[in-house]
């Protein structure tokens, strides 16, 4: 990494692992960090054999689930059961700004890797932990994922139709932005806090009070307004509001009209003119309560064009409307995806050339890197050893004897 | 009482936020950690839950951003902050005869940050945006939804949150190189860009196996995979995936002790086999076999039990559920907050993180309206 990126000089020891983690510590590493991922060959970060897999190369180097969010990392096998192991760890926290993990309340500790422990060999250590209930209270011990955590917060039941099962985002959507970013926020705060007053300290985030956040208002209590319910499509401010079939197999735009001049200019659009003076749809709330019969209107007309011819002739009007996107239309058709490079195909020695999503933080001065595909299992334990801890060949060998690179 | 707030770690650090509804919530960010965030939008009509959640705490300037009053106000203030938000529409500040670039010029510290719904270079610069047309450009949109119905839009301006917190981070980045190079910058989020980060594995998997992922319901297709209704609402699951395997183990063990109908079936080495579990037939049977288990059983009784067992199964909160969850409870998570001296008390959820020796903490400020100070 080079002396112009933003965060030179801020190494990370990486215990992270699966999703959130992860993410946390590639966007600072994006932007300069040292990020020093910690692996075990015993139980590998079980994203390495999670699909989608590359066709070629070995066992937990295929993984693009992994790749996408370890680039830029490097990877130090270490058997942390085994004495050995566990001083290296030491050694290599000894010189470092941030250690982070993602485990349950406990191992750390077990590892003598504990916050308290950590602080003694290096007082000004920023620590972050990333448990999903939190390292205390009753359900600290509990199980899950990202989806899991969708569901306890409240945000799966908010999302889909009133008449349907909620549907949630498709995604693990808290372990893809809402926690990793939160994480790296609460870091770069307190690296910031040490650079004034040399103190580090501990960020406990739980990956559950993280996610709430994201559905913040939908928990304000102000006696004023109804509780938030599972609405679809459906919007307070703008009608129509939908999604909307177009000409093709399985194509979709989607439309938001806001306000009584951009639905009547709607309505010329659409050829639809007479609609304007339809009393079912002669004002926001009636064209709310009125939806179902006009999003079929409005469907009637979508499926003869293309998605994209939709969306041009609504923008071309100051209607804001957007094809709806897949992974497909967007690395191969989008013009502005392509425009914004979102884009960089790295080179890997097992998978071949793949494709890896830059930081969408654009910085004049200082922009981001992506220069290194996700590391193989272990690819640079000797390297780490040899260039942050000064150990000769010899002690390297010692400690290969003694079974710390696991 | 209102105990007094520690000093947050961003304390010192002053942040004008003129970032409209896309770039409020990372206003929020700095305020909870103790910058001091102006804020600087139209009077709210009628300040919501939302408006509550997003902008208490920050000190408000009453100004229409696109009125010349509303950016002379803007210009007044770039004096006398170290970072400044906006989401302006490409070309506003133009119209004003202003131009970021000489602003920045005078101002050699200030850390720009702009949000903008597609850049400021690209093809649709121009374009309207919402939410909804955010989160369909940007593919998430897509991900979302029953197979039969068309796809469904995330509670809660995701897009707007998605890009807040790029914001949040970018601007902390430069703001820790400031720090060395006394010199600031100007940074753009894209929000289509945004978006497209949340994709889980949608690119890669269109990468390296040709795959398109689409909205399949809630869950994964494969039995033991997503939503389960119970007697008072439905529970979460997951056994089977990444590393769930005893979690399945697990489940099959107690629905057996319990003596649910089917349950044996479920033992059977067919039930290894992660193919036979993806097909239609396997997962129409585990629902059956589980609901008829379930459906005598309330939620919250379920998670603990299923927990107990190291089975990844939780509740489908609802808001109420959640503010009612113990973990939340005992862990004083959701904040009681009195806006003046004569506020109701109110429930808001507390910042995303601890941190040890510099709390991050709910900004609280009497919503006065300052345009004088």
């Amino acid at each position: 990494m080079t002396h112009d990126l933003p965060l030179h000089g801020v190494r990370i020891i990486d215990f992270t692992w699966v999703g959130a983690g992860p993410l946390t510590t590639r966007i600072l590493a994006d932007f300069g960090a040292e990020v020093i991922k910690i692996e075990s060959r015993s139980r590998p970060d079980v994203l390495r054999i999670t699909p989608p897999l590359a066709a070629s190369g070995v066992q937990y180097e295929r993984s693009g689930y992994f790749a996408a969010r370890n680039a830029n990392k490097k990877s130090v096998a270490l058997d942390m059961s085994v004495a050995a192991g566990r001083d290296l760890a030491r050694r290599l926290i000894a010189d470092a700004d941030v250690i982070a993990n993602s485990f349950a309340p406990g191992v750390m500790a077990r590892w003598g890797l504990g916050y308290e422990d950590v602080a003694e060999i290096k007082p000004d250590i920023v620590y972050l932990e990333m448990p999903m209930l939190g390292s205390e209270g009753p359900y600290k011990n509990f199980t899950g994922f990202g989806a899991t955590l969708m569901a306890v917060s409240g945000l799966l039941n908010l999302c889909g139709y009133p008449d349907r099962p909620p549907v949630g985002t498709g995604t693990n959507y808290p372990d893809h932005v809402p926690n990793p970013m939160h994480a790296a926020f609460a870091v770069l705060a307190a690296l910031i806090h040490r650079r004034a007053t040399g103190e580090g300290q501990k960020i406990e985030v739980s990956q559950l009070e993280s996610t709430i956040n994201v559905i913040g208002s939908a928990f304000v209590r102000n006696g004023h307004e109804e509780p938030v319910s599972r609405s679809g499509n459906l919007s307070r401010r703008f009608s129509p509001h939908g999604v909307y079939p177009c000409e093709g197999d399985d194509q979709w735009v989607a439309v938001a009209v806001e306000g009584e001049t951009q639905w009547q200019t709607f309505c010329e659009v659409v050829g639809q003119p007479r609609l304007t003076s339809d009393p079912r749809f002669s004002s926001h709330d009636l064209r709310v309560a009125n939806a179902e019969v006009l999003d079929s209107i409005i469907a009637v007309w979508t499926t003869k064009s293309s998605s994209k011819s939709v969306m041009h002739l609504l923008q071309a009007k100051g209607i804001a409307a957007g094809v709806v996107n897949d992974a497909a239309t967007l690395v191969e058709g989008d013009p502005n995806i392509a425009a914004l490079e979102c884009f960089k195909v790295l080179p890997h020695s097992e998978m071949g050339p793949s494709r890896y999503l830059r930081a969408p933080i654009r910085m004049s001065r200082t922009p981001a890197r992506l220069e290194r595909s996700a590391p193989l299992l272990g690819e640079h334990s000797f390297d780490v050893c040899r260039d942050l801890l000064a150990m000769t060949n010899e002690e390297i060998d010692a400690a290969t004897a003694a079974g710390a690179f696991g | 009482m209102h105990k007094a707030r520690q000093p947050g770690p961003l304390a010192g650090l002053r942040v004008l936020d003129a970032s409209g509804e896309e770039g409020a919530y990372a206003g929020k960010l700095f305020a909870d950690m103790g910058a001091d965030v102006t804020r600087l939008a139209p009077s709210p009509t009628a300040p919501g839950a939302a408006d509550i959640f997003l902008n208490l705490g920050k000190t408000r300037l009453i100004a229409e951003p696109d009125t010349r009053e509303g950016i002379d106000l803007f210009c007044s203030r770039l004096r006398e902050v170290d970072i400044v938000i906006e989401s302006f529409r490409p070309g506003l500040l133009e119209t004003f005869g202003l131009s970021r670039a000489e602003l920045m010029r005078q101002l050699p510290e200030l850390i720009w940050a702009k949000i903008s719904p597609f850049g400021t270079e690209g093809p649709y610069k121009a374009f309207r945006s919402t939410d909804l047309t955010n989160m369909a450009l940007g593919g998430m949109l897509t991900l979302a939804g029953y197979p039969d119905r068309e796809p469904v839009l995330a509670y809660g301006n995701q897009s707007h949150t998605i890009a807040s917190l790029y914001c949040g981070v970018g601007v902390l980045i430069a703001y820790y190189e400031r720090l060395t190079s006394a010199k600031g910058q100007y940074i753009e989020i894209p929000i289509q860009h945004a978006v497209a980060t949340a994709l889980e594995n949608s690119i890669q998997f269109h990468d390296l196996q040709k795959v398109v992922r689409k909205r399949i319901g809630a869950g994964y297709a494969e039995a033991a995979s997503g939503l389960f209704n119970c007697r008072d609402g439905s529970v979460f699951l997951m056994a089977g995936r990444l590393s769930t395997v005893r979690g399945w183990k697990a489940l099959v063990e107690w629905l057996i002790e319990a003596g649910a109908p089917g349950s044996e079936e479920l033992a059977k080495p067919a039930w290894q086999d992660p193919a036979w579990k993806a097909t239609p037939e396997a997962t129409k049977r585990f629902e059956t076999i589980f609901t008829e288990f379930a459906q005598d059983k309330l939620k919250q009784d379920l998670y603990i039990e299923a927990q107990r067992r190291g089975i990844a199964m939780c509740p489908v909160n609802d808001v109420d559920g959640a503010l009612n969850d113990p973990q939340l409870i005992e862990r004083e998570f959701f904040q009681e907050v009195r806006i003046g001296p004569d506020g109701a008390p109110m429930l808001l959820p507390g910042p995303p993180y601890r941190l040890s020796r510099t709390p991050a903490s709910l900004a609280t400020k009497v919503p006065e309206f300052n345009n004088d100070a």
